[in-house]
């Protein structure tokens, strides 16, 4: 292993493949701080400049741009509360109300050094088990795939602990909104009311853009008549942001998040279909879960930050292990990856794997690199994207409405995708103002085609049957059991205090 | 509190209906597929429902005496006021420009919505309102069209649509 180690590290420290990685992660983090540009598309982007590199700097270039776009999102999200890769919702919540109080230096910093932690972890899990935990992957069906899925809706009792029925409902309004369109399993329209617009369902990003980014800019519309102080951001406090590393000890105090985050994409990275997106919506709700302070969360806690950064990272390194062992992409950007060196005559598999370990170890190096040289890039980039808050609100609010058409729009380069913007803004700022929760729409929207898809399915398996469909799959009921009692959890919660006081 | 029930019967109403409308127009289970396509949606929907009502019924009865009369509140409601606000007009321009960008294209409509929103947002310089949007509305345009290749709707009007050709071929012409 060290001598491929070594010759893995003679490839990606050629000055060329150096070169192209070092360019892959300034333009990985650019793309993805762009909203509407998601880490897929940046891939996809970037594959263009990738046909006249041989195969082994192409997939080291593609992988940088790959882990660099998922950190890259997290910028605009902190800066403007505009996710700029769907994985990077989850770090809204915390992220945006930091950078609101003045902390937004902090919180990029908490950004980018967990987002390396994450990536870093993963790359080190690849590089040793590759293999079997490809082979695990494969053991996970349709049932084990639910229970994960549906683990990640364990959080919407603790979203807002004042508002739980609304916050209910809105998850169950999101899972609702994943339903429109073509259904998952049988090709049946459904909720399409005769439009065709609607036959393809409803996209995350221009809702997610409408919801977090437009909302702010309404929010501040609301507050134009209001006393001067209440109007708007203070400038005062994000007109200047010098995005700052964490120290250790700061890192040392969020050991335990970083490090379960870290796992939690790791593992959901690896699961075909899963990705970044659900691995940091399923690590931040285990974070909320474990904290002794849950009602932080939302507020701007770094943890959440930690936590949702850690994890979509971590799950970039997951996602390469059922390409590389077994030539099934875990994800879109995989996908593309695959595509662009089978366009080389190179096709990823366990063939190549025995024939070629070279390239799971250029794999591994060059993801360790990117994420050190993405932490220094990553800080320069977000001070230039950060000098856009000096300006004035009425400045500032008009470039984020604007951003945000062009970031609804580039999704899908269909202008109804804007108009969809549009409306989930209206409908993100009614939710405001009648307690409602955007978070757990869009959860149930991230969420919601893969549980539906992953229940009817085990259907299928188990031939109509519940028992045969899960009762039969150990590690479906132990993720049901955990999902039953994360979700009842503030239930139970308040009953076990009054026993232990009856007791007493 | 009165826009917070409204908001919540409105929305059992709308969900009530895609209850009765999923069951009418999704087909049942099959052989392949015991669940089917209605089954998920119609679960969601009951769920939904049930919690729906019961947020209605806490906010019927948290709700003081004098604020059950919808009449009256509406009554108390200044719509003059409420229609002029900014907020109101931000909503309704980004609604119609949404609508309009397709026929109108690109530059033009963002230029007049940038406008609109600078001035909302507080901008009341005269000169400052159309060069800050013509410049945010170019530079976007060139990051994206030019960096990014990424095509931004012409709009469907001819001399607009004429419009956004010729500054594409410019845009081109200056890039070789």
């Amino acid at each position: 292993m060290l001598s491929l180690i070594t010759q893995a590290c003679s490839v990606v420290f050629a000055p060329v493949t150096f070169l192209y990685i070092f360019v892959g992660t300034i333009v990985g983090v650019i793309f993805g701080a762009m909203p509407g540009v998601s880490a897929s598309m940046a891939v996809v982007l970037a594959m263009t400049f990738s046909y006249s590199m041989d195969p082994l700097p192409a997939i080291a270039f593609l992988v940088s741009v790959y882990c660099a776009a998922i950190t890259g999102g997290g910028i605009t999200a902190i800066l403007f509360s505009i996710p700029g890769t769907p994985s990077s919702a989850t770090t809204t919540f915390d992220g945006y109300p930091m950078a609101q109080r003045g902390e937004a230096g902090k919180a990029l910093g908490i950004s980018l050094v967990t987002s390396a932690i994450g990536g870093m972890f993963s790359a080190f899990c690849m590089a040793l088990l590759t293999q079997p935990l490809a082979s695990a992957a494969l053991a996970f069906g349709p049932a084990e795939l639910f229970g994960v899925s549906f683990l990640g809706l364990s959080i919407l009792t603790c979203l807002d602990n004042k508002n739980v029925l609304r916050t209910i409902a809105s998850g169950l309004i999101g899972l609702l909104i994943a339903c429109v369109g073509t259904d998952p399993v049988s090709g049946v329209a459904r909720f399409t009311w005769g439009q065709p617009v609607l036959i393809k369902g409803v996209a995350l990003i221009p809702t997610m853009v409408g919801l977090f980014a437009v909302v702010e800019v309404f929010k501040s519309l609301a507050k134009i008549n209001k006393p001067k102080s209440d109007n708007g951001m203070d400038l005062s406090k994000t007109g200047k942001v010098n995005a700052r590393l964490c120290s250790l000890k700061e890192l040392w105090e969020m050991k335990v998040t970083v490090a379960r985050s870290a796992v939690i994409g790791t593992v959901v990275g690896i699961l075909p279909g899963a990705g970044a997106t659900i691995a940091s919506f399923l690590s931040y709700a285990v974070d909320v879960r474990c904290s002794k302070h849950p009602e932080t969360y939302g507020h701007g806690e770094p943890l959440g930050i930690a936590a949702s950064e850690a994890a979509n990272n971590a799950a970039t390194g997951g996602a390469m292990v059922p390409l590389l062992a077994l030539g099934i992409p875990g994800g879109n950007a995989a996908a593309v990856m695959a595509t662009a060196l089978a366009v080389k005559g190179v096709n990823m598999g366990p063939l190549l794997m025995t024939s070629q370990p070279i390239y799971l170890y250029t794999v591994f190096v060059a993801q360790i690199l990117v994420n050190i040289i993405m932490v220094v890039v990553a800080i320069y980039i977000a001070k230039i994207f950060a000098k856009i808050l000096g300006v004035p609100y009425s400045m500032l609010g008009t470039i984020i409405i604007m951003l945000s058409v062009i970031g609804a729009f580039s999704y899908s380069k269909a202008t109804s995708d804007v108009i969809l913007m549009a409306v989930a803004a209206v409908i993100g700022y009614a939710f405001i103002k009648c307690h409602f929760n955007s978070a757990a729409l869009i959860l149930g929207l991230v969420l919601g085609s893969m549980v539906e898809k992953n229940l009817r399915n085990a259907f299928v398996v188990g031939h109509g049957s519940f028992a045969e469909a899960f009762l039969t799959k150990p590690i479906a009921v132990v993720l049901l059991i955990v999902c039953v009692l994360l979700l009842f959890w503030p239930m139970i919660s308040m009953v076990l205090p009054k026993k232990k006081a009856e007791k007493a | 509190m009165m826009f917070e029930l409204l908001f919540s019967i409105a929305l059992f109403l709308f969900f009530g209906y895609c209850l009765f409308y999923v069951s009418t127009t999704v087909t049942v289970s099959t052989v392949s597929d015991p669940l089917g396509a209605a089954l998920w949606p119609q679960i969601l929907l009951v769920l939904l429902l049930i919690v729906l009502a019961l947020n209605i019924y806490h906010l019927v009865r948290k709700m003081p005496g004098e604020e059950r009369n919808l009449s009256r509140v509406l009554s108390q409601v200044d719509w003059g006021k409420a229609l002029t606000s900014p907020l109101f007009l931000g909503i309704v321009t980004l609604l119609i420009y949404a609508y309009l960008l397709n026929i109108t294209g690109f530059l033009l409509t963002s230029w007049v919505l940038c406008m609109v929103y600078c001035y909302l947002l507080g901008e009341r310089r005269l000169v400052v309102l159309p060069v800050f949007s013509l410049v945010t509305v170019v530079v976007l345009f060139l990051l994206f069209y030019k960096g990014m290749g990424i095509q931004m709707p012409r709009g469907t009007i001819p001399f607009l649509r004429n419009f956004a050709l010729s500054v594409e071929s410019l845009l081109r012409s200056i890039g070789k």
